[in-house]
């Protein structure tokens, strides 16, 4: 019996190192990014210009702060489409709070995060206590905060922000703009997490296998809540910085985010089944939808088109995926 | 009985699983209005046997003659068609439909344009709901009836179709006494109206009641029939444990030591009722008893997996009130299920990962993973239990049921148990593992441990044991020191035939080692 389990495994090992790297997806996701970008600056001599870049990466700070939160939520085996509205909603939160109840703008920031952690909150309660399906219970939430949002905006938005608050969003720190900033310390921070802490390693084996999980004497429902009231503070933390920047918290703020976060992510390696994924990989799927973005820009292609692009990226990536677990998996 | 009457004739029937022979030349017979019992321990054979009259297993050798002719299946469509019908012990039907919509399912009465004709089907459902004399409507919502009239259903159905030969596989595992009073009534009409029954059971009370005659299989093996008139239980318990017992030469004598585990008055119905033992460190506890005995219950109570019970439970002398595994493993508890794949592995995950779902404590003692604490622990139990992988990356899909055995058990061990449950503990292995499996669980015990096991293995619970718990219907029915226990007294015990004096005696002393 041990010759034949050692024999099984031999064959998994000829493939051959290259094999084994192309089987560690943040690899190949990093390979296509390089692929694309070195088809733009080739394509077009703007690309690399300083002023491209770090438009692209101010851009993508947004999701690349939400795509660690729903990361660790798509670990665990959670989903969450409610992040655009919450993140609308923490603006305007916000905003309210600087224009009709004339707060500061730290406490204005601390009432934006508390309202994703409470959104939050309830989405992990439906879910893990009152058992409802992630997708619905986060859709339903979707359009509750949705409609919160244009209740206290009176579905004009909140103009006109004060500078305390838009510095958040406009200021620069070392020539970077501020959000960059504080989307590579919320990667950075995720990556390690996910990886060290006992805490957040447990969303793994949720995920993985829920009754194994819970045999395993971990607090399943607890795990669950959690990574869903991260994932409201990150939304949140996402709105007022988009809001700061754009000086106004706007009632059409986070429209489709929901699912173009939830793609990048499972580009980069994350399974909708749970178990699966890392931060990396999962920035690495917001880059590359930021880049096919910025090209399709550069190169003058009309606008209608990304949409499509985005989509077939989308599937073709975890076709392959399912192509190479199949053909892994066959004895 | 005149040779015609046989109606259904199995031949040389043999069966193989990947590592398993779970049959081999079986042949049997059933005639036109007669009930057939057919019994066996755990394992003997029935369900192969039962799935191929079904058609959902194809043999590997042997043939099957209906009124006759030889019939082949090549899926349970076909087998119905034929009429065999076979009521499996998980029920069917669906419950958020009407009677009449289950008992014709996929071949509704169809109307004019080609749509289901309701009325017809009500029409021809009423019609066998009369001949059974049950008090529903071939409207009502399945989902709203009891279980016993669920079963009838099931039974209904097969009818529907024409069968000739009715197979009920424990019938009566989920009714209550009046149900399965009822359920014998209707059988013993279809006997008058020749069809043939087969009746498969573990309990042999109801055989006795219903059945005309007893088929005995044993290894996959066919041991013999005899009318049930003319046999009594001994000797069908005898029937089915036949088999001589490998040599037990193995156990060395533990020494046991301080109570670890006291638990009275242990209830959590219907599951199991006023359970109580002891459990000592260094010492094999095996609870015995027959599937659906309420065994496994009783672990997942203990470790806080099901709530509700009621009673006290103590560990070392002290009170416990377990809501949680996490806090039964604070107790110093380790739980294994008898379903790894889907309660305890993680399938996808690597040997080294499946180690640190229940040590994320150990491992990470300050909150923060230590790779080399992980790979440490993975290292020395991997090793100590010899589980054969080339890589502790190795994903558990790809190790062998035994050595997937190996590594939950390694994984319990690691987290440092001083009392070990163990669900069914070589089930799906292959003999080799099994032996490395009963000498670790007595090595274990040896190193002063508390172990309890469940098991439905015969010979496993008396090789691995000190004392054995026999437990039938929820309720500890007896304790038998190893020393003492022959297959045939617990069988006795776990089938509730009459107790033999001496079990009594260990009853009525509350199990007390």
């Amino acid at each position: 019996m041990s010759t034949n389990v050692s024999a099984k495994a031999e064959n998994k090992t000829s493939g051959g190192i290259l094999r084994r790297l192309f089987e560690q997806r943040e690899l190949s996701i990093f390979l296509i990014v390089l692929l694309v970008a070195a088809f733009l600056t080739w394509q077009s001599p703007n690309f690399l210009s300083r002023a491209n870049l770090t438009a692209l990466v101010l851009g993508l700070s947004f999701d690349g702060i939400m795509a660690v939160g729903m990361t660790v939520l798509l670990i665990s085996g959670g989903f969450d489409l409610s992040i655009g509205a919450t993140l609308a909603l923490a603006g305007a939160v916000a905003g309210f709070g600087l224009t009709k109840l004339g707060v500061s703008a730290p406490v204005a920031v601390v009432l934006g995060l508390l309202t994703g952690c409470i959104v939050g909150l309830s989405n992990g309660l439906i879910v893990a206590k009152v058992g409802v399906n992630p997708l619905i219970a986060t859709l339903g939430m979707q359009q509750i905060v949705r409609g919160i949002v244009f209740l206290l905006t009176a579905g004009y938005g909140i103009p006109n922000l004060p500078d305390s608050f838009n510095v958040l969003g406009q200021g620069k720190f070392l020539s970077f703009q501020i959000p960059i900033w504080i989307m590579l310390a919320v990667v950075i921070t995720g990556e390690i997490m996910l990886r060290r802490s006992r805490f957040f390693r447990r969303s793994y084996f949720v995920g993985g296998n829920e009754r194994s999980a819970r045999l395993s004497g971990i607090d399943v429902d607890w795990v669950k809540i959690s990574n869903y009231v991260l994932m409201g503070a990150l939304a949140a933390l996402a709105g007022i910085l988009l809001t700061g920047r754009m000086g106004t918290a706007s009632v059409s703020a986070g429209l489709g985010v929901d699912l173009r976060v939830i793609s990048a992510c499972v580009i980069g390696g994350a399974s909708l089944a749970g178990g699966e994924g890392s931060v990396l990989g999962s920035l690495l799927g917001v880059i590359l939808m930021a880049l096919i973005f910025n090209g399709l820009n550069l190169l003058g292609i009309n606008v209608y088109w990304q949409t499509i692009v985005v989509g077939l990226v989308l599937v073709l990536t975890v076709a392959a995926d399912a192509i190479s677990r199949r053909s892994g998996t066959t004895k | 009985m005149a040779q015609e009457q046989v109606l259904l004739r199995v031949e040389g029937i043999s069966k193989a699983f990947p590592g398993v022979q779970a049959l081999s030349d079986v042949s049997l017979e059933a005639q036109r209005g007669e009930i057939l019992a057919l019994v066996g321990e755990n394992g003997a054979g029935k369900s192969t046997l039962i799935h191929i009259l079904a058609g959902a297993y194809r043999p590997d050798a042997g043939r099957i003659l209906l009124d006759g002719q030889e019939v082949t299946f090549h899926s349970t469509h076909e087998g119905e068609q034929a009429g065999i019908s076979v009521v499996f012990q998980e029920l069917s039907l669906v419950p958020n439909l009407s009677v009449a919509e289950n008992v014709f399912a996929n071949r509704q009465p169809l109307g004019a344009v080609g749509l289901i004709d309701q009325r017809a089907m009500n029409r021809a459902t009423q019609e066998l709901l009369n001949l059974f004399g049950v008090d529903f409507k071939p409207t009502t919502q399945v989902g709203r009836l009891s279980m016993g009239n669920q079963q009838m259903v099931e039974i209904i159905k097969a009818l529907a179709r024409n069968a000739q030969v009715l197979v009920l596989d424990e019938p009566t595992s989920s009714l209550t006494l009046q149900e399965a009073a009822l359920l014998f009534d209707r059988l013993r009409q279809l006997r008058t109206q020749g069809l043939a029954i087969i009746y498969v059971s573990h309990h042999l009370e109801e055989i006795f009641e219903i059945s005309d005659r007893v088929a005995v299989l044993r290894d996959g093996k066919f041991v013999g029939v005899r009318p049930t008139a003319e046999s009594n239980e001994h000797q069908i318990v005898s029937m089915m444990v036949g088999r001589e017992l490998e040599a037990l030469a193995e156990k060395t004598a533990a020494t046991v030591g301080v109570e670890m585990l006291r638990v009275e008055g242990f209830s959590r119905p219907p599951a199991f009722q006023d359970v109580a033992f002891n459990l000592h460190a260094g010492e094999v506890l095996t609870f015995f008893g027959l599937v659906g005995a309420g065994r496994t219950e009783v672990a997942r109570a203990l470790m806080g997996l099901d709530h509700g019970a009621t009673g006290q439970v103590q560990i070392r002398g002290k009170t416990v009130h377990i809501r949680q595994p996490k806090a039964a493993m604070h107790a110093g508890l380790a739980y294994l299920s008898e379903d790894r794949k889907n309660e305890g592995l993680f399938l996808d995950k690597t040997i080294s990962e499946n180690f640190l779902a229940p040590n994320l404590d150990r491992v990470a003692p300050g909150g923060w993973l230590q790779w080399n604490i992980l790979q440490k622990i993975t290292t020395q139990y991997t090793r100590q239990l010899d589980v054969r992988t080339p890589s502790l990356k190795q994903k558990l899909r790809n190790l062998s049921g035994g050595n997937q055995q190996k590594v939950f058990l390694g994984e319990w061990l690691a987290t440092g148990p001083e009392i070990l449950i163990v669900d069914e503990p070589t089930r799906g292995i292959d003999v080799g593992t099994k032996q490395e499996i009963h000498r670790l669980l007595r090595q274990l015990a040896q190193d002063g441990k508390a172990i309890m096991v469940i098991s439905s293995d015969l010979p496993e619970a008396l090789r691995v044991s000190d004392r054995i718990a026999v437990m039938r219907d929820g309720r500890l029915v007896g304790f038998v020191p190893a020393a003492d226990a022959t297959e045939e007294i617990i069988m006795a015990l776990a089938a509730g035939v009459t107790a033999a004096p001496a079990t009594a005696a260990n009853l009525a002393d509350g199990g007390q080692a």
